[in-house]
């Protein structure tokens, strides 16, 4: 039985434990017999968690380690997009002095 | 004529330069959808979190109906779901940094700079014509090097950014693929479970006590038998969460080594488009 299987297996066993049919066999115990029985549902019940967690935790561990090159790639693409609305800006700015001389030029010609 | 041998030979040079390159129209599609992958994701582990509190709500309610409750088994059940939040708050995290990511992408793939640049440039040349008429066709293919030499730029960019990041990318997205494996079993047992209890406690046990007060608005029943037995639909429905990974990755795979990959990309759309509403309805 492989770690999925074995979940599964819990997760069934679980499932069981609050279906109608056990309920209505529950209610005809004993306080104590009931007390037994919450206390083994909840045993499985926070096992099963436990379980699905940990394994959540394997692969927020994971990807936790790819973060920092994650960042250094924003970090990137943030300066490249920079520089290249830079280069933009100055072609545009060179664009609005030339015409400005162009203007002016016009003006000193007439 | 001139003109057109410096256009033809810049668009040349281009093609040459930027061979193995992809056009930034498929950087640019995928990602779009990484970036729509990285939402549906993070919704998905939010509709997690919230599938698994109510289920231990449920269990909680079903337990005190039958056995009674003590405080240490309510300690137990929270101290679980609040470590299991833990856990999603950190996932979210990451989901959110590959969106940033995805979405400084599209940002650069989609730059209207070379357009920008060729305008700019075209409002240079035409200035300087009044200064001077002393130009040549150079001069006047010259906006038209700039949008390709920029476009160049950007698609060098971002091939290079890729080919830095590829392993990290790509490491991602397997691990993403295994996450979404776990959440649908974890969502279709969390929501299996609360069905179950809701169906007893809701639907089934009110219709049949012999307490008529139990069923006082049928109306309201009704519609809880709906919302309940429509649960099922949504559990069917979570096989699109790893059909969404699986296809995200192949697209990555087909992005780096130059296959054409908008055909996979629409695909993958459409597999958000259906994961993100999954994730809404287990939310509501």
């Amino acid at each position: 039985m492989n770690q999925k299987e074995f979940l599964d297996a819990v997760r069934t066993l679980e499932l069981e434990l609050f279906s109608k049919d056990f309920n209505k066999w529950v209610n005809q115990q004993s306080d104590d017999e009931k007390k037994n029985i919450r206390n083994l549902r909840t045993e499985i019940s926070t096992y099963r968690s436990q379980l699905e967690t940990n394994k959540l935790k394997v692969l927020a561990d994971m990807l936790d380690q790819l973060s920092p090159q994650l960042t250094k790639g924003i970090d990137d693409l943030t300066q490249a997009i920079d520089d290249m609305n830079n280069f933009v800006k100055t072609v545009e700015l060179v664009e609005k002095i030339i015409g400005l001389v162009a203007r002016i030029a016009t003006l000193v010609a007439a | 004529m001139e003109i057109t041998k410096i256009i033809a030979s810049a668009s040349f040079i281009s093609l040459l330069f930027s061979g193995c390159t992809p056009p930034r129209l498929e950087f640019s599609a995928f990602a779009q959808a990484g970036s729509g992958y990285a939402v549906a994701v993070d919704k998905l582990l939010t509709a997690s979190g919230t599938a698994q509190v109510d289920s231990t709500s449920w269990t909680l309610v079903s337990e005190r109906q039958s056995t009674g409750m003590d405080q240490k088994t309510y300690d137990a059940k929270n101290n679980q779901d609040t470590l299991r939040l833990t856990q999603i708050t950190k996932l979210r995290q990451h989901a959110r940094l590959l969106g940033q990511y995805f979405g400084l992408l599209e940002s650069l793939s989609s730059s209207d700079a070379p357009e920008r640049t060729k305008k700019a440039i075209e409002g240079v040349v035409s200035n300087l014509e009044k200064i001077t008429n002393d130009f040549g066709p150079l001069a006047k293919g010259l906006s038209v090097i700039g949008q390709v030499a920029v476009d160049f730029k950007i698609r060098s960019e971002l091939k290079d950014e890729l080919d830095k990041r590829k392993d990290t990318i790509r490491k991602s997205l397997a691990i993403q693929e295994q996450l979404l494996l776990e959440l649908k079993g974890d969502i279709t047992h969390a929501l299996t479970l609360s069905k179950n209890i809701q169906e007893e406690t809701l639907v089934s046990g009110p219709l049949l006590s012999e307490h008529a007060a139990q069923l006082k608005d049928p109306e309201q029943w009704v519609s809880k038998r709906r919302t309940v037995l429509n649960t099922s639909i949504a559990i069917d429905e979570l096989s699109a969460a790893s059909v969404a990974a699986t296809k995200m990755r192949e697209a990555f795979e087909g992005l780096i080594t130059g296959e054409n990959t908008i055909g996979r990309v629409n695909s993958l759309l459409t597999d958000i488009e259906a994961l993100l509403s999954i994730a809404e309805s287990i939310k509501s």
